[in-house]
């Protein structure tokens, strides 16, 4: 189990490092967030899932505090 | 031999009694010295046992010569010699103090008191034995007189034996061969301890007398610490954790049966506590674990997403880049969060359990003799 662990964690900084060099040289080369991230919501209406979890969570924020004002009155 | 020749040379006018005795006395403070690693009890009785060979032999440069040097004779008896085998030995005698049984000798009292009879073979009248009894040391004798170069009996061939704890022991044939005659390997308890001795023992020549190096390559094997040594250098060398202290609950040595028996009324309270207990151990460990593999999936899921994005419908390396590197990091999350979720499984939650488990049977469970 401990051997397993240390191989684990030796893959996970390896790709954590290519990975890092991989965004580094894109930025570098001219990469555009921007239009990664419109090419990304044209495929996955990001936007969509982006709108639905920040209503989700404002109802979430909107019942905490309705709960701790009625615990507090 | 080299040392009694040294002694005969350097002191040509001396009595031959005097010589005898230096030669006895040298012989014996080396040994003893080497013999250092094991219990000063059993030290003891092992320079006892030679002192006594001395004291029966007629012509001790003769038994020096058969002996050969301290350190082989030191090598002979730590072949026979478990330091952890012998404390449990003690120690169940000395739980069966009460009973009427004989103790059981040591190996290595074995391997000193097979050396001497090969020394002083028995008169051949001592060894006819009635149809109607059973001789222990029938075979050995035999063994003993059949050896080549076993050196003929003292002149005095009555010399009594020695009384040896091996004459009480019916266990002792199988064990402890001496090897000075013919050259055979002896029985050995301990491996990487024959494998130490024999380094040893090929360096060393019997004809060639005692050697201040010999003495030097042995002690670094048996390295003494103290009188009471807890370890045998073998033990030690192999990175084991010392030898507790045996204590009641200690398993006693083999060839005594044990019963565990439960102590019910402990055992149930135990059960009524330590269950709850555990189930809300298990619950807490479990959010963190449910966590980390929500993580998991979410990362590998947004990573191939990425991956698959970048791939599909990019067509800029720079964005390609991006996104590939993006993927990679996601993904290594993934495996991290993954493997921090089946540590939490095996290693906590399984842990726990065994951990409660264990505790309970050393808590609520006796070991009693059958």
């Amino acid at each position: 189990m401990k051997k397993a662990g240390r191989v684990i964690l030796i893959v996970v900084l390896a790709a954590v490092l290519l990975g890092a060099v991989c965004v580094g040289v894109g930025l570098m080369t001219g990469a555009d967030t921007m239009r990664i991230y419109s090419a990304l919501d044209e495929r996955y209406n990001i936007a969509a899932y982006q709108e639905a979890y920040a209503q989700y969570a404002g109802e979430l924020i909107d019942f905490a505090r309705d709960v701790w004002q009625a615990l507090t009155a | 031999m080299r040392q009694s020749g040294i002694v005969c040379s350097v002191l040509p006018v001396r009595e031959q009694a005097e010589v005898n005795d230096i030669i006895k006395q040298r012989f014996l403070a080396e040994l003893g010295k080497l013999l250092t690693f094991m219990y000063e009890e059993d030290r003891q009785t092992a320079l006892a046992m030679y002192s006594k060979m001395f004291d029966d032999a007629a012509d001790e440069e003769d038994l020096s010569q058969f002996l050969g040097s301290a350190t082989r004779q030191a090598v002979v008896v730590a072949r026979a010699y478990n330091a952890r085998a012998r404390k449990l030995q003690v120690e169940s005698q000395s739980r069966e103090q009460d009973g009427a049984e004989a103790e059981a000798a040591p190996d290595f009292v074995l391997a000193i008191d097979e050396l001497y009879r090969q020394y002083f073979p028995a008169p051949a009248e001592e060894d006819q034995v009635l149809d109607n009894q059973v001789s222990l040391f029938e075979e050995p004798v035999q063994e003993a007189q059949e050896a080549p170069s076993a050196p003929p009996p003292a002149p005095e061939t009555n010399a009594p034996r020695p009384v040896t704890p091996a004459e009480t022991a019916p266990a002792a044939a199988e064990t402890a061969e001496a090897p000075e005659a013919d050259g055979e390997s002896v029985q050995t308890q301990d491996g990487s301890t024959a494998e130490a001795v024999e380094k040893v023992f090929e360096q060393a020549d019997p004809a060639a007398g005692i050697k201040t190096d010999e003495v030097d390559r042995f002690l670094e094997y048996y390295r003494p610490e103290d009188e009471t040594l807890e370890l045998s250098p073998a033990q030690e060398r192999e990175g084991e954790a010392p030898v507790p202290p045996i204590e009641e609950e200690t398993p006693p040595p083999e060839g005594t049966a044990v019963v565990r028996k439960p102590r019910v009324f402990l055992l149930i309270l135990y059960i009524l506590l330590a269950a709850p207990l555990t189930l809300a151990g298990v619950l807490v460990l479990l959010v963190p674990t449910l966590l980390f593999l929500a993580l998991a999936v979410a990362c590998a899921a947004a990573g191939a997403a990425l991956l698959v994005a970048a791939f599909s419908g990019f067509t800029m390396l720079a964005d390609f880049l991006l996104l590939f590197g993006a993927a990679v990091v996601l993904l290594a999350l993934g495996l991290l969060f993954l493997w921090i979720f089946v540590w939490f499984i095996a290693g906590a939650i399984a842990g726990l359990i065994a951990g409660v488990i264990r505790l309970g049977g050393s808590w609520c469970y006796k070991e009693v003799a059958a």
